[in-house]
């Protein structure tokens, strides 16, 4: 009884659940292992409508729904409202991440985008995406918003290797 | 001890079922993402705005629908634009506002804690579209078109997201009650 108590409490304790994102509601820890070989091509992602992020919060796990692009084999990915998201907050403080693509696990680093042209890049690979159109002159507008504009604030992360290039 | 576990399941089971019922109908909104609510909580509003364009400061808009038995709120991607809100609903999303849309257009949104009554029309045809994409996609993904943007072929956007939009509308005056000055 008290080992069920202690391992229900575990499994709350982690998130809403023991399992990954369930659709649009958030969740815990991705059970099993990440995916061991490193990938460098993540165009294959390019099918994917959503995928997964399981992120860290010290011994805690939570993971979400989000949106990807890839651009140029590397792998990108975004939030709305970004500082507002606990998995941003997360991956501030802590920027191992796993990925669920497809019911495959990958494990990454997820690197803030910063330089304005990669950011157009994504932008205009998230326009070709998931809205159908070719914007050669896209522009993002990712970052902080100035007071005044009603857009979202979007910030952008690039997934790089779980271990750093040496 | 048998007795105790099936007890303490018993007893987390009627805790999930209430937690589950009170943020279906009393908790006066969506209060977990990725579940509706039920019926909004606010004040009627006096009157209906001409110009919507200061709800664009909200991230989301709170919409009610009472299509179906029980009434279903939940907070949805908007634009104020031209003057108008609409409704922005991804088909990843789930369709549940949608499909109560289908059975019945008229809602109800809360902006600020006042409660307006709208109608939701579904946009459609291509230049009516085409008209919104540059405002969402700024709005909702920070991203300027820019000049010599165009669509792709059919099957062109890998996961070319579904995402319907709907217009909303002043609800016909009712008979029983006088015009606004």
């Amino acid at each position: 009884m008290k080992r069920t108590a202690i391992l229900g409490a575990l499994a709350l304790a982690t998130a809403c659940g023991p399992w990954g994102p369930q659709g649009m509601l958030p969740g815990g820890p991705y059970l099993g292992g990440a995916e061991a070989s490193r990938v460098d091509d993540w165009s294959f992602t390019d099918d994917q409508m959503l995928i997964g992020i399981e992120t860290r919060d010290g011994w805690l796990r939570h993971s979400v729904t989000i949106l990807c692009v890839s651009v140029d084999g590397r792998l990108y990915v975004m939030a709305r409202h970004a500082p507002t998201k606990r998995w941003v907050r997360n991956v501030g403080r802590d920027p191992r991440v796993r990925l669920g693509i497809g019911g495959r696990l990958y494990a990454g680093r997820a690197v803030r985008i910063t330089d304005p042209a990669e950011a157009d890049a994504v932008a205009r690979g998230f326009l070709r995406k998931y809205v159908g159109i070719d914007a050669p002159h896209a522009h993002a507008l990712f970052g902080p918003v100035p007071a005044g504009d009603d857009r979202a604030e979007v910030w952008a992360w690039r997934i790089d290797p779980a271990e750093p290039r040496s | 001890m048998k007795a105790r576990a099936r007890l303490a399941l018993v007893g987390v089971a009627v805790l999930v079922a209430g937690g589950a019922a009170w943020v279906r109908l009393f908790a006066g909104g969506p209060v977990v993402p990725g579940i509706g609510g039920g019926r909004l909580r606010g004040e009627p509003a006096a009157a209906l705005p001409t110009d919507w364009s200061f709800a664009n400061r909200e991230p989301y808009l709170l919409v009610e629908s009472d299509a179906w038995t029980l009434p279903y709120s939940t907070s949805a991607w908007f634009l104020a634009h031209d003057g108008r809100l609409h409704l922005l609903l991804p088909a990843a999303f789930g369709d549940d506002l949608a499909r109560r849309l289908a059975d019945d257009p008229r809602v109800r949104v809360a902006i600020d804690g006042r409660l307006y009554d709208q109608v939701a029309e579904r946009v459609t045809g291509d230049a009516a579209l085409a008209a919104l994409v540059a405002p969402v996609v700024r709005r909702q993904f920070a991203i300027e078109l820019g000049d010599g943007a165009s669509a792709l072929p059919p099957g062109g956007g890998h996961a070319k997201a579904e995402m319907a939009m709907y217009r909303l509308v002043d609800p016909p005056l009712r008979r029983d009650r006088p015009p606004p000055p």
